[in-house]
Formats: structure tokens, sequence, C-alpha cells
């Protein structure tokens, strides 16, 4: 896409995408508040994206130079009009999984916290461990963002259930704890736009709903006045942290009927979800349709300025369960078939090409929405890797991190190759940059790699942007 | 099978672990560290670490099963400045009235002051015993992950609240209050009543006391019935009063547990929990419920804060198995059986005909099993692992090799002679260790090994192939197997998880008998030595079961996933102070029920660090 100069962006461009409803756009005041704290530059948003065991990377690294590459198979799916949306990055390295001596597989958290992990992690028994290593990109970004909009970030699951790893996707900077999502399309929906009414249809809400809102908020209210005081009694992290999240999830309810209006406007409005024909949110089989809800549910989420982080995680790290239709049974155990096996590389393969034809879906839906002269896609950086390079390998190196959209914030149509080991801990640094924080300068442990492995023992992670990026 | 390749991984040679000799080196070289070494013990389980340090360092998974935690009970890893607040905490422990037995049990390792959240049955329990019966509401809580893996429900440290949980948890509640305030329900008496400020006063009095399982204080007395009178001016008694059932049960003190000791004690480094919480804390565990009306009225009097009269509820509720919903659940998550019914998946030509349908009946009749061994048999361990009957059903007479049509319900039938004896040979779990096709051996290895005897096994290194080869009409399981014992990455590990697990091979996939495999005779013999070094050898299953039945590192690893269970906490937590229940329940050969009275009346059970 076009790199666009900051400067072009004003908040009159930002703001005009709500013109329709704005007299009665509760947000409007919000907006007002995040453009001035973001100066004058557009509405910038970020998006995590994961899927699980890797690629290949022979069939996911493009042939080429910088800007005259050509796309491999897995990322195909974005040659129809997103090529030039697109950094594709070579030679870089997960951070996580250094020092474990018996399973160099870096645990999930690692691929976005870029911390050490040490002991055995979460497969094997011990899930503290890799939910403890620090704070994710989408939740470090969501605490800079707080206050912006209704809901600082909002995480989608998808099938993130059965054999695995289990749910520990994103660690909060306040508990170094996993932070489960929601799995349900459903659910979701509900808490996000059931009984919400479009501004752009009268405006006058219906007076039955307010006063069921009216009543919940009181509940809401009465209840969170017992978890404050119950919070000054417990000593344990863990015991605080539990009232906090209950706190915190009271909190995003109300926040949601303090706002029981959305602003109809220019790519906004409420996602189709057909209540009355529920599928099973746990079952594989319905993983695509399932996926196709949640994402639509996100792009409207943004859209409509409920949120400007989202996470989509899709299955789980080490996932031993299907992805339909490729692979019918255990994918972790199939990858873990004898190394020349070609029907196991080819359903790796066709699995995370499968991944990044929903991306490609995702992003889509995002371009097609307009956002001040560009696009929502150039306004949103969406962050996709996994947690292993090649998942028969378990390797850490050439993992498959992939920006899609965010011209405003650095040139896009790329492919950047870096020839010497490259640390995820500097890209976190430059998204970082890309999304205006440009005081971060560190993320995760960018200390010299200590135990493992062996030829990259005492290499600085490096301090910075990611050079050539922005 | 392929040895782990650091040249797959674009390097020329490195210290492997899986190789055998030169991984001593590089965990060694971790373990020099002091400062890795501190990150290591605060992350590893320290069972783990210290086989880990004896696979490494010594031998890497030897022949022998050994690097159990220690000597059975024994206190290890702590450091001087661990050992100091120990001692320390000791003396607070005997300060604030526990038993020199049970100070010098509790030196540190007592629990510290905490919330416990309801379990999602809990949960259903509890809104049952205050008048909801809600269909479905534990199924419907699916955001709750504790209790996963190997990890009991009742941890506190592994449950978990989230923004989606509590948006369920909301939802839930709501269907619950207008369900109290419609005809019939726990609060519409006060919906017609003429003083509907004096029935609200009563209700928010009763309804508090069962929900919060307490007491109401009287500033929550008094918030409430403002609440509620506030809400009742602007839309009227029977809406005031939906709000108000809604806003009780989204409350803290209805969610959770707390463990956290009288207000009055909160700045001493020990004290007692209040006879409130040590109710809640014996119910939960015990019954999966909240308290009875006894148990509840010796709460109110003030009766539990010694261990002779905790002995006398603890004994009451576990003499049925109507109130013994938690040592049922916690025999079920050990064994974890239930698994079964998550394992249906089968090659439907191999195994024509079952279903999920089936993997439930087998659940059903080994929960029947357990409640035969714990209340019309002697509750030991030996029968456990050595009764010599089954609990059928028409549904699955033919596994179980019975002609009978026994009915629907589980009913006591004699094993088929020499085919079954105790938990081990039941379907379910041989259906939960079970894959498509053939058993998953090595799955029932391990589970003998780690949940059994307590030992703890390093993960499969990576780059290895370690899928167990498809069946090929040639080769028996076991000779499948064979790659484990002849490649050095897999066997010295493999060596003691494979015979343990080939022992029962003479039970498919779905828990089926079978005398033979591709024409041969099973071969289920084997031997290993345990940690004490005891000797087992067996030429199947059964002979395995009634050896494990006597084994004294089984009885202590079972005192221990009991103490882990009926305290709530992991085993890197207590690591230590569970030797004088072990010691106990070896003596008084291993009567399980037993167990669990001495582990809930005990003090150390009822007492909280304040840190």
């Amino acid at each position: 896409m076009i790199f666009l100069d900051k400067k072009r962006w004003s908040r009159r461009a930002v703001l005009s995408r709500f013109a329709a409803g704005a007299a009665l756009s509760p947000f409007l005041p919000l907006l007002n508040s995040v453009s001035a704290a973001q100066s004058a530059g557009p509405v910038k948003r970020f998006v995590q994206w994961f899927y699980p065991l890797g690629t290949r990377p022979e069939y996911y690294f493009p042939k080429g130079g910088e800007t005259d590459f050509q796309l491999g198979e897995v990322l195909s799916p974005f040659a129809n009009g997103l090529r030039e949306d697109l950094v594709i990055l070579k030679g870089m390295y997960h951070s996580g999984g250094m020092n474990e001596p018996h399973d160099p597989m870096p645990a999930f958290t690692c691929s976005f916290t870029e911390n050490d992990l040490v002991g055995y992690g979460p497969a094997h028994g011990d899930p503290d461990v890799a939910a403890n290593n620090g704070t994710s990109i989408d939740q470090y970004l969501a605490s800079r963002m707080k206050g912006s909009t209704a809901y600082p970030i909002l995480l989608f699951d998808i099938c993130n259930n059965g054999g695995g790893n289990p749910v520990y996707h994103a660690n909060s900077k306040l508990n170094h704890k996993g932070v489960p999502g929601e799995g349900s399309p459903y659910a979701a929906f509900d808490r996000l736009f059931a009984g919400l009414v479009p501004a752009a249809s009268g405006g006058a809400p219906d007076p039955a709903l307010e006063r069921i809102r009216a009543e919940k908020r009181s509940v809401l209210d009465l209840v969170m006045a017992e978890l404050t005081t119950l919070e000054t009694q417990v000593i344990a992290a863990h015991d605080k942290d539990q009232l906090q999240r209950h706190l915190e999830g009271l909190r995003s309810m109300e926040r949601r009927l303090q706002n029981p209006t959305i602003a109809v406007g220019e790519g906004c409005a409420p996602p189709v979800v057909d209540k009355n024909n529920q599928i099973d949110k746990l079952s594989y089989v319905n993983m695509a349709v399932l996926g196709k809800l949640q994402m639509d549910i996100a792009v409207a989420s943004l859209a409509c300025d409920m949120t400007r982080v989202v996470n989509i995680q899709w299955s789980r790290p080490g996932s031993d369960e299907p992805v339909p239709p490729i692979i019918s049974d255990n994918y972790h155990g199939l990858t873990h078939n004898p190394a020349d096996d070609t029907g196991m590389i080819g359903a790796i393969r066709d699995a995370s090409k499968l991944f990044n034809t929903h991306l490609a879906y995702f992003a889509q839906q995002l371009k097609s929405r307009a956002d001040g002269i560009g696009t929502m896609l150039d306004t949103t950086t969406i962050l996709s890797n996994s947690e292993v390079g090649e998942p028969n390998g378990h390797t850490h190196h050439d993992v498959p991190y992939l920006l899609v959209g965010g011209s405003a914030g650095y040139k896009t149509g790329r492919y950047l190759q870096y020839s010497k080991p490259t640390y995820g801990n500097r890209l976190m640094v430059a998204v970082c940059h890309a999304l205006g924080y440009t005081d971060v300068q560190r993320y995760g442990d960018t200390d010299k790699i200590a135990d493992f492995p062996p030829d990259l023992k005492g290499l600085d992670r490096g301090t910075g942007p990611l050079e050539r990026l922005l | 099978m392929r040895l782990p390749s650091y040249q797959a991984l674009g390097r020329s040679s490195g210290p492997d672990f899986w190789s055998g000799r030169t991984s001593r080196l590089h965990l060694c070289g971790v373990l020099e560290s002091q400062t890795r070494l501190k990150d290591v013990l605060k992350k590893f389980p320290v069972a783990g670490l210290v086989f880990a340090v004896l696979a490494a360092c010594g031998s890497a998974c030897t022949g022998v099963i050994s690097g159990n935690s220690s000597e059975p009970g024994g206190q290890l890893g702590a450091t001087p400045a661990e050992a100091a607040k120990a001692a320390k905490a000791a003396e607070a422990a005997k300060a604030a009235g526990l038993t020199e037995a049970n100070a010098t049990a509790a030196s540190g390792k007592l629990a510290s002051r905490r919330l416990r959240k309801l379990t999602p049955d809990q949960l259903a329990n509890s809104l049952r015993s205050l008048g909801f019966d809600i269909p479905g509401v534990a199924t419907r809580l699916t955001l709750t992950i504790s209790g996963t893996g190997t990890n009991f429900s009742s941890y506190a440290a592994r449950q978990d609240m989230s923004v989606p949980h509590a948006s369920e948890l909301n939802s839930i509640m709501s269907e619950v209050a207008s369900n109290a305030v419609a005809e019939g329900g726990v609060a519409a008496s006060c919906v017609l009543s003429a003083t509907a400020s004096d029935c609200a006063r009563d209700f928010v009095r009763s309804f508090g006391r069962k929900a919060f399982r307490r007491p109401l204080a009287d500033e929550e007395q008094a918030r409430y019935v403002g609440y509620y009178e506030q809400e009742q001016a602007k839309d009227g008694a029977k809406r005031a009063l939906e709000s108000l059932v809604r806003a009780i049960l989204l409350s803290p003190h209805f969610l959770f547990l707390p463990e956290l000791g009288s207000v009055a004690d909160s700045s001493q480094p020990v004290a007692p929990m209040t006879s409130y919480e040590v109710a809640a804390a014996i119910a939960f565990l015990l019954t999966d419920a909240p308290p009875d009306a006894i148990l509840s009225a010796a709460a109110d009097a003030g009766e539990l804060v010694n261990s002779a009269q905790r002995v006398v509820h603890v004994s009451r509720l576990i003499e049925s198995p109507a109130t013994a919903g938690g040592l049922l659940r916690f025999v079920a998550e050990l064994f974890r059986y239930p698994g079964a019914a998550e394992s249906t998946s089968r090659d439907p030509l191999l195994f024509p005909g079952y279903n999920a349908e089936q993997a439930q009946a087998y659940v059903a009749e080994t929960d029947a099993f357990v409640r035969e061994i714990l209340y019309r048999e002697d509750a030991t361990v030996k029968t456990l692992f050595t009764a010599p009957f089954v609990m059928a059903t028409t549904r699955t007479a033919r596994t179980y090799g019975t002609s009978d049509s026994v009915g629907t319900e589980p009913l006591r039938v004699a094993a088929p002679a020499g085919q079954r004896s105790g938990m081990l040979t039941q379907p379910s779990w041989l259906t939960a260790y079970g894959r498509t096709a053939d058993a998953n051996v090595v799955g029932r290895g391990k589970f003998v090994l780690t949940r059994l005897l307590c030992q703890t096994i390093p993960p499969p290194p990576p780059n290895v192939n370690a899928m167990v080869p498809a069946p090929d009409g040639t080769a028996t399981l076991r000779q499948r197997l064979e790659q484990h014992s002849s490649s050095p990455a897999c066997s010295p590990c493999h060596q003691l998880m494979d015979p343990l697990g080939l022992a029962f091979e003479n039970f498919d996939a779905i828990g089926g008998f079978r005398a033979t495999e591709l024409n041969q005779a099973i071969d289920a013999s084997g031997s290993v030595v345990d940690a004490t070094g005891l000797a087992y050898r067996y030429q199947n299953g059964l002979e395995l079961s009634a050896q494990l039945a006597e084994a004294p590192a089984v009885k202590d690893c079972l005192a221990r996933q009991a103490y882990a269970y009926f305290q709530g906490q992991t085993p890197d937590e207590f690591l230590g102070s569970y030797s004088e229940f072990s010691s106990r329940f070896q003596a008084n050969g291993g009567q399980i029920r037993q167990l669990v009275v001495d582990l809930l009346s005990a003090d150390a059970a009822f007492y909280r660090r304040n840190e």
C-alpha cells in the first residue's frame, strides 16, 4: 500500500467517518481525546494473530528481493490484492525457549512476549511456567491505549480447546498470567452488540432496555464495591489478580451498558450472527465457520471503534487437534512423522496456507472499509506468528512473523531478509513505534542469550526498533 | 527412530541431553550457575528437578525407577533462607495453638491466606442448595480452566477468573435471579408481601447467610437492604428483589471461598481460619457442596476450631457416598478414568459398535466400582487394586465377558477368572489410555510411574518421531515398541514406562480382554524396581496390580496426592509436610477413608500463613 505521510492525516479526517451518526454518537468525545493523545496522526489499531505449529519455510518464504518478491505457496492467498499490504520477515528468531535444554520448542507466549522460558512449560504439566513470561505485545499496547475505547482489548479464540497447550495466550503486565479469550462468537456478540441501538436509526433507545440497563448497572456497582473491599483483605498476588479480573469483567459489561448506541457509519455495523442456529464452539469441524464469525465480530468491533486492540487465536500451541479439511486427526502428532515424510510436509504447508487464507479474509474486510483518506487496513497493524518456525524440528529460527496492513506507520509491500539472527524483541519495539509509542526501546528479555542454543550464546538481543522496517 | 539432530537446525554439534553422555554436561552447566538455579528451583516442579538432576548428572532415566523426590515424606529443596523462614513459621504455628506435631509439619508449608474459587460443580451445587435447580449450569461454565491435565480441580492457584467468565457468570445469575422472583421462587413471597421492606430485610439475612456461608456483617446487611429500598422505590419490589439476588450471587463472597481467618488475626504470621471458613472448606472438599445444616450449626456454635471436633463432622460426612462427592472426585481425578468419555474415537472396523454411550457407561461403572470399594468393601488401597469383581451393565456386558443381561444400572458381578481385578483393569481407565486402534502403552506406563509412584519423567526430546508406528498387521504392539529399548535416545526413559504399560497388553484400546494379538499369545510380563528398591516381577497386569497394592511407595504417593487434593496445593508448594499422613496411612494398611479423615481434621489444614 501507499506509504502515508502522517501529516496528511487530520483529526477531521478521522472524525468524518462518524459524521452520519455524529450527533448521537457516544464515541465522539472518546475519539477526540484519543486523537489528542495520538497527536495529529490517524487512529491506529493492532491485531495479534496466532496460528499453531508454524509452517514449511520452503513454501512460506518468497523468492526475490525486497520489492520484487514472488509470494510462495503458503502466502499465495494474499496474491490477489493484498501483496502490497505485507511485510514478510525472514531470519527472525523467537526469544523464548533458549534456556530449556529438554525442549527447545518455544512456548506460545514467547512468540509475543519475547522472554526466556525456564522450566518445562505448559505442555508438560506446569501451565504457570510459560504463562509467567512477561507481557505479550497485545496486552502491552492495550495498556498504553487504555481509556481510548470501551474495551482496551478484545480476545477471540477459535477452537482453543482439546489437546495441546492450554489457554494462556496473552499475558498481562499486571499479573503475568495467561488471559483466556472468548471462544463463543455468540457470547462475544451478546457482550458487544446485543441490544445496541444503531444511532442512525432514529436514536431513541428502547425504554424497556434502558430500564434493564439501569438496573444491571446498579447491580454491577454494588458488586464492584464489594470486590474492591475484599481486595484490600487478600494478600496473595493470585487472589488479587482473580478479584481484579472479576472486577474487569464487570467493568467491561458496565462500559457496554453506558454506551447503548453505536455510531453506525461508514464501515460500522453490527455483525451478522445467527443466534437461532448455533453451532458447537468446541468442535474443530466447525473451525472455519466459527473463525469467520469471530473475525466478523472482531472487524465490527474495530470498525465501530469499540476497541483498538484485538487478539485472534486459532486452535492452540502444539495442537493435538485436527485442522479440517486438511488434517483429520492430531496435527501435532502428525508433525512428528519422519522428517522426509512428504505427506506430512504437504499437510503442514496446506494447514499454514489455510490459516493465512483466513488472515487474508480478515485483512480484506479491513481493506474494504474506508478510514480517513485510506482504508482501515492502512491504520491497522496485524502481527501474525506461530509458536515454532518449522514444527518437525521445533525450530525457533525463521519463525513466520508477518505484518499485514499498517502502512500508516511503515512502508508495506516488502520482503525483509535479515542475514544474522534477529530476535523478535526488536520487532516488538518497532511495532510500538509504528503505533506511536516511540518511548519504547526494549521489549521482553533483551539481555544476552544465556545458555541455549550454544551457537547463539552471548548474543545480545538488542534494543531499538528492528532496522529497515520503519 | 531419528536421533535428535542439531545439524537439522544448522549447527555442527551441540550438547544433547537425550544422547546420554554429553547431556550431563549441559544440564549440570545450567545448574552450576547460582542465578539460574534459583530460577529453576522457582519454576521447576521440585520432584521434576531432582529427577532431572539425577538423570542428567548421574544416570539419565536409569533402569531402576529412581529419583523420587526423597525418602517418602521427606523434605527437600529448602535453601538456608527458606529453612530459617520455615523454622520461624513453625514457631509461630506453635504459638498460635497448633500441636507440636502439626506445627512441625506446618513448618513453612502451611497454605497462605487465600481465596478458592468454586468449581463449576460446586457452583451448581451451591445454587441448588439455595433453591435454584438450573439444568446444565456446570457445563455452561466452560471458561474455567482449573482441573485440567495433571492438576486437581481443588488447586487454589490454578483457578482462574477472566473477563469472559465474569460475563458468563453474569448471564447465569440473571437467569437465576429472574427464577427467584417468579411464582414459587425463593423470593416470591416477598414480592407479594404487604410489608415488603421487612420481608426483604429477613430475606437478605437468611439468603445471605446461606449464600455467603456465614452471617452477613451488619454493614453488609445494611448495604443490601439499602440497595433493595433504593431499587424498590424506582421499580417496585419484584425488580428490586431480582437485582438483589443477582448482586448477592455475583458477589465474591459467594463465588469464592475466603480462607483469610478473622480480621483480628490478620497481622499474625499464622492464624486459624474462622469456624465458618472451616465449615465451608470441609464441606466443599469432602462433599463438593456447601455445608449442610449440621455443619452450619456447628460453625455457628464455633465448634470447628479443634481437631477432635472436626473429626466428628468429617467422619459423619464421609460415612455415606452421598455426602462424599469430593472423595469420589479425588479418586476420579487421580485415576483420570473419566477421560474415557473424551477419548471416543476408535477404528470402527476393529471396534464395531463402540461409541460415546459405551464410554459413558464405562465411566459410570467405575464410579460405581469406586463406591463399592470405599463403602461396601474395606476402603483399602489393596482392595482398590485387587477387587475381583466388576460393575457391569447390559451395554458393556460383552466387554466384561459376562453374558448376563444385567440391566441398565451397574451391577456387581464376578470378573471372569484371571481376567480382571482392581482399578487398573477397569475399562474406563484402559480406554482413557487407549488410542484409535491400539492401547496407549506409554500412556498407561507413564500413568503408573507418575500418578501412582509419584515419579517424574522428562518430556520426549525434540526432533524425534514420538509416534508409535501404526499397526501394520504383522508386528505386535510390543514389537513395534521395541525401538524404544533399542534407541539410546529413547530407552533410558522408556525402559521405565513401557514395561509398566505392557503389563496391560491383555486389554485393547476399549478395555476389552484379549489373550492373543495377531495370533500370538500376549506377552504381558515384565519387571521394574522402584525408588525404595522394591522389585516388581509380573506375568500380567493383575500381578502388577497385586504388587502395587502392597507397595509402600504407592501408599506414600497416594498420601501425597490426597494431601495435594485436600489441601488444594500443588506438590511443589507443600513438599515435606505430608509425611505424618503418609506414615499413618502406611500403618493402618492403606485405609483411604481414614486418610481423608486425617487430612481434613488436622490443624495444619485449617491454619493459614500470613504471606
